[in-house]
């Protein structure tokens, strides 16, 4: 939604002489922008777990192949960075990339023969038979070389001949000519359309993919088979009959079995039936079977398969020909019964999200001085695990640069502790007149010290919102004390012992925040984190008058779905009372605010910033029960609102 | 508590599972040899077998699919330092219970033993 103008401020010039090298901060520079664009990914793939967007399978193993090579990348960087640090993170990433590569991919589907199969005619009507007849049965197919699994046992003829077949022209067959004719990058460029486009257009689309399809070529095998099968079912040259089948492979089972499949009275959904032709003679039949293969290619089809989460190429098509003429209501159906469920988008993308957006590792247990032992590559169970390591760890690794080349007690440069008397351990850069000279020389500094508007009023906005912060700390300390029970119960092992112990230390001394700024005389860039929600709010205020502006960029981790929702919904709602411009896709929330734009002037601004503090204080915990997110905003519009009176630097 | 059989190539790395896993309470049996660990899952009540994919004389997978052939109810993890999306899916096909790849820690492996016991 908006470009960070962090590096305008934080530039090359601000680092001091010899203390990196200019290849160092570029790699900086893209790790950050890489970031950025890794949680827009997960955030997509999340808006499609929650149901708030569509799209074909193929876009969702596009947008995950991008998301670990970006991933990926982000790793190079960082061991670019400091190549002696962080060496068993590569080695971490490529397990938790195989696991959501594993739950993303489709595989590749069957193409190998039969392409064809004769089966009895009768079988598809599930009719009842003899022993006599079986036998005949049997006889006639081995005679015709079928395999075993297509001599199926429910045949009521006493006579056999050609018109007690049907021939199927298997999915391995549709997928076959799919690979022969090199279609499934064309189509897939189709698909991705699909969630796009309008209706009118969908229709465009779709007429182009079908006429992909019918201008195939039949390889010589299958051209020729289909033409003898026709021959062979129609020898007076009969009109034949072919009716066409799309569905999920697991009705059609692997190719080998279809036979066997639709004997066994395996059901198809109602509307599995996509095209009936009567009256073709054999030699029109293999581009009637293109245009069958088209057939799934409606709009209609497409947006159910689509829908139902499914790759285009986990859905096959199958066609059967017989030589009876047959109304279209009696053609060859598999079964009246429809009970398969039918798996959704939503549903499927859900179990592979934990090695995707589930956020597992967290900062939140940093205090001033010590960062989480649990903060470590190998705790990194997912892919926004690794995306917010790199973050956290490249941002803190500049911190440090920096700190190290401006010692504390010499001027104003450099990193700063900041007290605040709330549980948050907060550092700051100062990149230039962010500080008073009070500041001179003090390892630990207070909001007092605060020379930067944007971050001071921030400041402001967290101790209002203080109550809600203390409140968040026990909450966050109760979870603590709840998972050290839960490892008692499970193991009385002195290694438990010893975490345990561990934990109930961290917790006297635990900050549930951590917020790392960058702050300038008029610009603030501060990475907030709460547990698994991450804010990074960027301003720029009180300087050149028509600068001012405010963004913010939330992201959740975590919890359930409702739970995230909620806080969505409740910072979304909170933001557009104050004319924040938002844009919020799975759990990602966008807003921004511009003088000149949103019409403000810079009292107003401060003020929303300050608003803003508050509000991450108060959406740090889970909502109210009592109350619906709608009051919640309410409650705190009409309460939490930062008054003019009581607000000044 | 539920007796497991670990298969792994390199001994250390099975006695490092072991010793993991018996601190859960869980009886352990490690092998290096593919062919002894197939009679011993035959003849022994083995409730769990947990299996290298890259083993000295045969594969992973083909010591899975002559287990399962044997003992169709065994509970089995493959265990891989080398993952593929073909001996994942193939790994599930015959079977298999749970995917896992290297480095695998305590937790991780604890945490996956319980899951393929529980759901027994």
């Amino acid at each position: 939604m908006t470009t960070s103008t962090l590096f305008q401020h934080w530039n090359y010039g601000t680092f001091a002489p010899g203390a990196l090298s200019r290849r160092k901060y570029l790699v900086f520079q893209l790790l950050m922008t890489l970031e950025a664009q890794c949680l827009e990914r997960v955030a997509w793939l999340e808006a499609l777990q929650y149901g708030t967007l569509y799209a074909d399978w193929s876009c969702v193993e596009r947008e995950c192949a991008a998301l670990e090579s970006d991933v990926a990348a982000m790793v190079g960087l960082l061991r670019e960075l400091h190549p002696l640090r962080w060496i068993d993170i590569a080695e971490y990433t490529a397990k938790v990339s195989f696991y959501a590569r594993l739950a993303m991919s489709t595989p590749e589907p069957v193409f190998s023969p039969p392409y064809m199969l004769s089966v009895p005619f009768a079988s598809l009507e599930g009719a009842e038979i003899t022993e006599e007849s079986q036998a005949k049965v049997s006889q006639e197919t081995a005679s015709r070389g079928i395999t075993e699994e297509a001599t199926v046992q429910k045949v009521t003829v006493q006579k056999v001949t050609a018109q007690d077949f049907a021939c199927i022209i298997t999915p391995a067959s549709y997928h076959y000519i799919i690979e022969y004719n090199d279609l499934r990058q064309t189509l897939n460029a189709f698909l991705e359309k699909v969630h796009m486009v309008n209706s009118d257009e969908l229709v465009e689309v779709c007429k182009a993919m079908q006429a992909c399809i019918v201008e195939a070529k039949l390889p010589y095998e299958i051209e020729t088979a289909i033409l003898d099968a026709s021959l062979s079912l129609s020898p007076d040259r009969a009109p034949l009959t072919l009716c066409a089948y799309t569905s999920g492979e697991e009705h059609f089972y692997s190719s080998d079995n279809v036979a066997r499949t639709m004997a066994s009275n395996k059901s198809l959904p109602d509307d599995a039936q996509v095209l009936y032709y009567q009256e073709l003679i054999p030699k029109d039949v293999p581009q009637a079977y293109l245009v069958a293969m088209a057939s799934k290619y409606t709009p209609e089809k497409v947006l159910t398969r689509i829908h139902e989460g499914r790759a285009d190429s986990e859905c096959a098509v199958l066609v059967s020909l017989t030589v009876q003429n047959i109304k279209k209501s009696s053609a060859p159906r598999f079964s009246p019964e429809r009970s398969l469920p039918q798996p959704s988008l939503a549903k499927r993308i859900t179990p592979a999200m934990r090695h995707v957006a589930r956020l597992h590792i967290t900062d939140d247990h940093e205090s001033m001085e010590h960062t989480s032992s649990y903060f470590k590559p190998e705790n990194c169970r997912s892919v926004h695990d690794i995306v917010r390591f790199c973050h956290t760890v490249s941002m803190r690794h500049m911190f440090d640069l920096m700190s190290e080349s401006f010692p504390q007690n010499q001027g104003l440069g450099g990193a700063r502790l900041v007290c605040t008397g709330l549980p948050i351990a907060m550092r700051v850069l100062n990149l230039g007149d962010g500080l008073f000279p009070s500041a001179t020389g003090k390892a630990r500094i207070s909001p007092e010290d605060f020379h930067c508007l944007p971050i001071w009023a921030l400041c402001f906005g967290f101790e209002m919102g203080k109550k809600n912060v203390l409140k968040a700390q026990e909450y966050s300390d109760a979870l603590a004390e709840k998972e050290s029970a839960k490892n008692t119960t499970k193991s009385k092992t002195r290694s438990s012992r010893k975490k345990i112990s561990s934990l109930k230390k961290v917790k006297n001394t635990a900050s549930c925040m951590t917020c790392n700024a960058v702050i300038a005389a008029h610009y603030v860039y501060a990475v907030c984190r709460f547990s698994h929600q991450t804010f990074i709010i960027e301003s720029q205020c009180g300087g050149p008058k028509d600068e001012a502006f405010i963004t913010l960029r939330l992201k959740t981790g975590h919890g359930s779905l409702a739970v995230n929702r909620e806080r969505l919904d409740f910072c979304q709602g909170v933001l557009k009372n104050m004319g924040f411009s938002i844009q919020l896709h799975g759990g990602l929330l966008q807003a921004q605010c511009t003088k000149l734009g949103h019409g403000l002037d810079e009292t107003q601004l401060q003020r929303h910033l300050a608003t803003l503090g508050q509000m991450l204080a108060v959406s740090a915990l889970p909502l109210d029960n009592q109350q619906t997110t709608a009051e919640a905003i309410d409650i705190f519009m009409k309460s939490g609102a930062i008054e003019a009176t009581t607000y000044g630097h | 508590m539920a007796d497991i059989l670990v298969l792994d190539d390199i001994l250390d790395s099975g006695v490092l599972i072991k010793c993991i896993l018996e601190r859960q309470g869980h009886t352990v049996f490690v092998h290096t040899e593919e062919h002894e660990a197939m009679d011993y899952v035959r003849t022994n009540r083995i409730n769990l077998a947990i299996l290298d994919l890259k083993l000295r004389s045969m594969t992973g997978i083909e010591v899975l699919k002559c287990m399962k052939q044997d003992r169709s109810e065994l509970k089995v993890i493959m265990l891989t330092g080398y993952p593929t999306l073909e001996t994942a899916r193939e790994a599930l096909r015959l079977g298999a219970n749970a995917y896992c790849v290297k480095p695998i820690d305590k937790v991780e492996l604890e945490n996956s033993v319980r899951d393929v016991l529980e759901n027994e």
